[in-house]
């Protein structure tokens, strides 16, 4: 089986609001392996970016994270030991410096969702992608050059070496966010982390950049987190699947499993919610209510609130995220959710739900 | 008489709305554009047909920039469309001034996509819902209070929120907020621009359902606008898919989605994931990009990137010979195909290029005849680096001599699924037209 390339261990993020702490990521544990494309979908505000930022080391005040493990192939991205009073980051842990030099941009790429944040208004396309990987890459400024048309050529910028001198302006947002990967893919990185990079487009531009993806991790082997609220990227592009909600992992697996040997509720839910474009459907099942606050989640299962099948024990017992049923190939598939535990669920009552809309 | 007074009474399932070649180019004469244009119309929404009965909902589809929120704020009358007409309920809207417009209003109401910023955050939610009823001068203050807190529950909200303000709501709760107030004044339709796209998917479920519910109801007609082909799947009873300011094809939407006639429909279907990895290898993609409004192709305008443009017929070629010039063409346009030249200003010897042309291109030989002529001479331009003149040369030898470039295609095909008809912009279909 392919290498582990990142370990994400029990992370914790938090922001320190007016109004109070916000556990915008609580306990989240994943991997990701050599080649493999990950995915981390959830609703709008489940922790998806909080949790890449964290992995990166990018989040700013009022934010902090406050515990767990990020191992990057032996290198300590987050570590922390317990004094006894409290946590501090191990001495192993790699300085905001190393984590310049070492890991952004050549190690671990991040795209973000909005392409005209991550470009400068006044300089050429081509002259930051050039910067970008001569940064990153230990080549000629000329290489560089090369390098960068190749890449916009490679993403499917027409008339590359023509358009290199083109201002961000000049370009679609579809071209914006292929010059993105461009940038991402020109530096080599053994990651890439792109968080909702094809939300803003059209599908048929959407369907273009799912291609290229598939093509280039085929050719250069590069491994993915896909971060994406949508249900159709994920089937399409991801090997394995993490389901976000309220700042935690709820099930995560195989893809087909997770479509196909659904354990969770929020997971069968979401994917009962969502109308298809291949089919008819009578009537969409929604998920009652929305996401509750970070600040203040609902005791017991978080989900309890919105779940159909919530029972007694769901208002008190934290359900445990562990493996739920063996998959065909070894790879786990884990699960939070008392169905799976030995605490009195399958004897409760069921939950009256009352919910807002 | 006034415009109020001719107002017909319109059964369900009759024509409600009746567009009729309705056009809007905007002046581009300000700006960036203008620099580098010059002064040239941008052809939002050209020449664009098509009726609603009372009861339907009818979407229009398509990417960004295609015009359908251009479409529908001109059949509203919110913008003054260049030319064409439209009818409601027997009411030649493009006769009328705005202020005679007015009265009307009621009967015509339209939700928008942001939920945050189309609800004023000063007001609170009682007058919001309020609001259309009073400019309209309908019922009494106590019958209007009263009227508001049940247009809540119908929207499956509490009475309570009438005191409350809209920062208060969650988006999902919002867009019912918009629905209530849009129903304040009982309107035949209601124009709805993306209303769930901003949306949560499991909170998009909701909203749909008490839209669907209502028109049940109520016997609201709905035209919806949307660029989300699973949600317009779900709620339409008919689709419009509009492809740079034209409709490319319009259908019942069961016939529009099993049976796609359009070389453009059929690419956007393709190209939705489907929230089931065990089906993947069924998606498509479309090449290229979509061109500028200003100046689009002439005839058909999806022709730039159509996988079926249809062979010229001076073109003596086989299906596969014209596949292949066809992607001969797509390089040499979008310089995909990179020959290595040995220095800054020099060319290449011709055979070079034809060589890497074959091979890439033309495996079993280049096509005799015209169409090889044409390649020859490209290929001279490409070794003597002159690209802009192969671009204009296949340009026009391949696409413009084609009829999908010469003529404005608008063809009613009869429809597979049920029994109606089956409207499809498309060449391809010149000879089953009815
Ligand atoms: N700078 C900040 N200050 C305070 N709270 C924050 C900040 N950034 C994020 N949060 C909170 O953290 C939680 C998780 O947010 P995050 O942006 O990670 O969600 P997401 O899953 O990426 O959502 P989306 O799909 O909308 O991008 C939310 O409750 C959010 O309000
Ligand atoms: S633990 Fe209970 S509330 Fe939570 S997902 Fe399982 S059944 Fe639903
Ligand atoms: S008319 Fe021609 S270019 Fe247009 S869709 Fe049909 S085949 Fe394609
Ligand atoms: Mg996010």
């Amino acid at each position: 089986m392919a290498e582990t390339i990142l370990e994400v261990t029990d992370l914790k993020t938090q922001f320190y609001t007016e109004r109070g702490v916000v556990r915008a990521v609580d306990g989240v544990s994943f991997d990701v392996k050599q080649g493999e494309i990950v995915g981390l979908v959830g609703e709008s505000g489940a922790g998806k970016s909080v949790t890449t930022s964290s992995v990166l080391r990018l989040i700013e005040e009022p934010g902090e994270v406050v515990g767990g493990e990020v191992d990057y192939m032996g290198r300590t991205i987050v570590g922390f030991e317990d004094t006894g009073e409290e946590l501090v980051p191990r001495d192993e842990m790699l300085s905001e410096t190393q984590m310049r030099d070492r890991i952004r941009g050549n190690e671990i790429a991040i795209i973000f969702q909005d392409p005209m944040e991550s470009l400068n208004p006044v300089y050429t396309v081509g002259g930051q992608v050039k910067e970008f990987i001569e940064l990153n890459r230990d080549i000629s400024g000329k290489e560089a050059k090369a390098e960068a048309i190749e890449m916009l050529r490679r993403v499917g910028i027409p008339e590359a070496a023509e358009r290199y001198g083109d201002y961000p302006h000049e370009f679609s947002g579809g071209m914006r966010q292929r010059v993105l990967i461009a940038m991402a893919l020109g530096c080599r990185p053994n990651l890439i982390i792109a968080d909702e990079p094809t939300t803003a487009l059209d599908v048929t531009v959407e369907g273009q950049i799912l291609e290229l993806v598939n093509d280039l991790q085929e050719e250069f082997g590069t491994s993915f987190i896909w971060v994406t609220h949508d249900m159709g990227v994920v089937a399409e592009i991801c090997d394995r699947v993490n389901v976000m909600y309220l700042g935690q992992i709820v099930e995560q697996g195989p893809v087909d499993e997770i479509f196909h040997d659904t354990q969770h509720p929020y997971t069968k839910a979401l994917l009962n919610s969502i109308p298809r474009p291949d089919r008819t459907v009578g009537d969409l099942e929604p998920i009652e209510g929305t996401m509750p606050s970070a600040r203040s989640p609902p005791s017991g299962c978080r989900f309890h609130p919105r779940c159909p099948d919530a029972r007694e024990p769901c208002k008190e017992a934290e359900p445990v995220f562990q493996q739920v049923s063996e998959t065909s190939d070894g790879t786990a598939h884990r699960a939070s959710c008392l169905k799976h535990e030995d605490v009195g669920y399958w004897e409760a009552d069921a939950l009256e739900v009352e919910v807002e809309k | 008489m006034s415009a109020v007074d001719q107002l017909a009474d319109v059964g369900m399932g009759e024509t409600l709305l009746e567009i009729e070649g309705l056009t809007k180019h905007f002046q581009s004469d300000t700006g960036l554009l203008a620099g580098i244009f010059g002064s040239e119309d941008v052809e939002a929404v050209d020449d664009v047909s098509f009726e609603i009965a009372k009861g339907e909902t009818v979407a229009l589809v398509g990417e960004s920039g295609c015009g359908k929120s251009t479409l529908a704020r001109t059949v509203l009358q919110l913008i003054q469309p260049t030319d064409g007409r439209v009818a409601f309920k027997g009411v030649e809207l493009t006769d009328w001034s705005q202020r005679q417009l007015r009265p009307l209003r009621r009967d015509m109401q339209m939700i928008f996509q942001d939920p945050q910023s189309s609800l004023n955050p000063r007001m609170k939610v009682g007058q919001i819902i309020e609001e259309p009823m009073q400019a309209h001068d309908m019922y009494t203050k106590t019958e209007r209070r009263e009227r508001a807190k049940e247009l809540l529950e119908r929207v499956e909200l509490e009475r309570e929120y009438y005191n409350r303000y809209p920062h208060e709501f969650s988006g999902g709760q919002r867009q019912r907020i918009n629905l209530a107030r849009a129903m304040a004044t009982d309107p035949d339709l209601i124009v709805c621009d993306e209303p769930v796209s901003a949306l949560d998917v499991s909170v998009q479920a909701q909203v749909l359902n008490t839209m669907r519910d209502l028109q049940e109801e109520y016997g609201f007609t709905y035209l919806v606008i949307s660029h989300d082909l699973s949600v317009v799947r779900y709620i339409a009873d008919r689709v419009a898919v509009m492809y740079l300011g034209h409709i490319a094809e319009l259908a019942e939407t069961e016939e529009l989605y099993e049976n796609p006639q359009h070389p453009y429909t059929q690419a956007l279907l393709d190209a939705i994931p489907i929230p089931d990895p065990r089906s993947r290898d069924a998606r498509g993609t479309l090449e290229g990009d979509v061109p500028s409004p200003i100046n689009p192709p002439s005839g058909c305008r999806f022709r730039t990137r159509c996988p079926s443009l249809i062979r010229p017929e001076e073109l003596d070629l086989s299906a596969d010979e014209w596949d292949q010039v066809r992607r001969f063409t797509r390089a040499v346009q979008r310089r995909t195909f990179v020959p290595e030249y040995p220095d800054e200003d020099e060319g290449l010897p011709v055979g070079t290029i034809t060589d890497a042309v074959d091979a890439d291109y033309f495996p079993e030989g280049r096509p005799d005849g015209e169409a090889g002529e044409i390649i020859d001479e490209v290929c001279r331009s490409i070794a003597d680096r002159e690209w802009d003149d192969a671009q204009e040369l296949v340009t026009e030898r391949f696409e413009e001599t084609s009829i999908c470039a010469a003529e404005r295609p608008r063809y009613t095909i009869p429809a597979m699924v049920g029994d109606g008809v089956h409207d499809v912009s498309c060449h391809l279909h010149r000879d089953d037209a009815i």
